[in-house]
C-alpha cells in the first residue's frame, strides 16, 4: 500500500442532522471498511477495503460540515459522504475536498503555480539559481518512509546497472528491515541509487558475508556516476 | 543485536570518495531539476496531468518520473 492521504471536504446533508448523531457516525466510520470503486473509476471495480484513521469535524454549518479525513491511499471520499449520509439516514454528498497530505509532503510545502513562475522569472532576471531552488527538493525526500540500506562506493556502479546488492556490497543499514519490505538503497552520500525489496531481514543483511540482499525493482541513479569496479 | 526501529547498523567502516556522486543538498538548479521534486498547490480545475504537463513544458524542463512502491 502507498501513502497515506489527508482531506479537507465538505459533506452536504439532505436533512438537518443533531449533531450529537452525526458526531457518532463519523465516530463510527473511523477504522477499516468496505469499499466499492465507483462507476467511473480507473481502477478494477471489486470490494476492498481501506482504513480511516480519523475524521475530525472542523465546522458544522447548518446541512454543511467541514471534516478534516485521515486515510489510506485509494480511498474514495466521495463514497465515504455518501455512505455518512445512508448512515444518517438523510443522504449526504460531497461538496468540496481539498488534499492537504501525501506521505511526506504537506500544504506547508507547496507552491502555487504563479509563485513557481515568478520564482524562475526572478532566478533570470537576478541571476540568482537560490531563488528557485528553495521550492525544488532532492527527490531523495520521498524515500524517506522506507528503511534504508547504505551501500560502498565500489557496489554503486553495479547496482546502476541493474544488479542485485549482496552483502559485501553493504556498509551499513537501518534496524527492522523484514525479508520482502520495500527498501531503499543509498550511496555514502545519501544520494538514491534503487528501491528494491529486501531478501533478509536487517540480522541477516549484518551478520552474512555473502548472498543476495536486495532486488532492484527500480533503479534510480543513471550509470557512469561512479566508477566500475568489477572485471 | 537490540534497539528501537531506524536504528543505524554499521557493518563496516567505509568513506566516500569526494571524486564521485554529489551529495543531495549540494546539487546545482539544473542537477535539481533532474532530480528534484516540487510540491505544487493545485487549483481546482485543471487536471493534476495538465499541472504537470505545463511545469514540464517550461523551457526549464522539470523531469519528473513515477516512483514504483514508494
Amino acid at each position: 500500500m502507498t501513502s497515506h492521504k489527508e482531506y479537507v471536504c465538505t459533506l452536504h446533508l439532505q436533512k438537518d442532522i443533531p449533531k450529537y448523531d452525526l458526531m457518532r457516525v463519523l465516530k463510527e466510520y473511523e477504522g477499516t471498511l468496505y469499499q466499492k470503486p465507483p462507476v467511473k473509476s480507473a481502477v478494477k471495480r471489486r470490494v476492498r477495503t481501506r482504513k480511516i484513521h480519523y475524521i475530525t469535524p472542523i465546522d458544522i454549518e447548518e446541512k454543511d460540515v467541514l471534516m478534516k479525513v485521515g486515510c489510506d491511499a485509494g480511498t474514495y471520499i466521495r463514497k465515504l459522504c455518501y455512505d455518512i449520509g445512508l448512515s444518517l439516514g438523510c443522504g449526504a454528498s460531497m461538496k468540496e475536498l481539498r488534499r492537504t497530505k501525501t506521505g511526506v509532503f504537506g500544504e506547508d510545502s507547496t507552491i502555487m503555480l504563479q509563485d513557481l513562475l515568478d520564482a524562475k522569472i526572478f532566478s533570470i532576471e537576478e541571476n540568482d539559481e537560490n531563488i528557485l531552488k528553495k521550492y525544488i527538493f532532492p527527490y531523495e525526500i520521498v524515500l524517506d518512509p522506507l528503511k534504508k540500506i547504505w551501500i560502498k562506493d565500489t557496489a554503486v556502479e553495479a547496482l546502476c546497472q541493474g544488479s542485485m546488492l549482496t552483502a559485501p556490497g553493504v556498509s551499513k543499514l537501518q534496524n527492522g528491515i523484514s525479508k520482502g519490505d520495500t527498501v531503499a538503497i543509498m550511496t555514502l552520500k545519501n544520494e538514491a541509487v534503487s528501491i528494491s525489496e529486501a531478501k533478509m531481514s536487517s540480522e541477516e543483511i549484518f551478520q552474512k558475508e555473502t548472498d543476495i540482499v536486495a532486488k532492484p525493482f527500480s533503479v534510480l541513479m543513471e550509470t557512469g556516476v561512479y566508477p566500475r569496479m568489477w572485471n | 543485536m537490540k534497539g528501537s526501529n531506524g536504528e543505524v547498523l554499521f557493518k563496516s567502516k567505509d568513506k566516500t570518495s569526494s571524486r564521485y556522486g554529489k551529495r543531495p543538498e549540494e546539487r546545482s538548479l539544473n542537477e535539481l531539476l533532474q532530480k528534484g521534486i516540487v510540491n505544487i498547490d493545485k487549483p481546482r480545475g485543471p487536471t493534476s496531468h495538465e499541472v504537470t504537463s505545463w511545469v514540464k513544458k517550461n523551457p526549464w524542463y522539470i523531469k519528473s518520473r513515477t516512483l514504483r512502491n514508494a
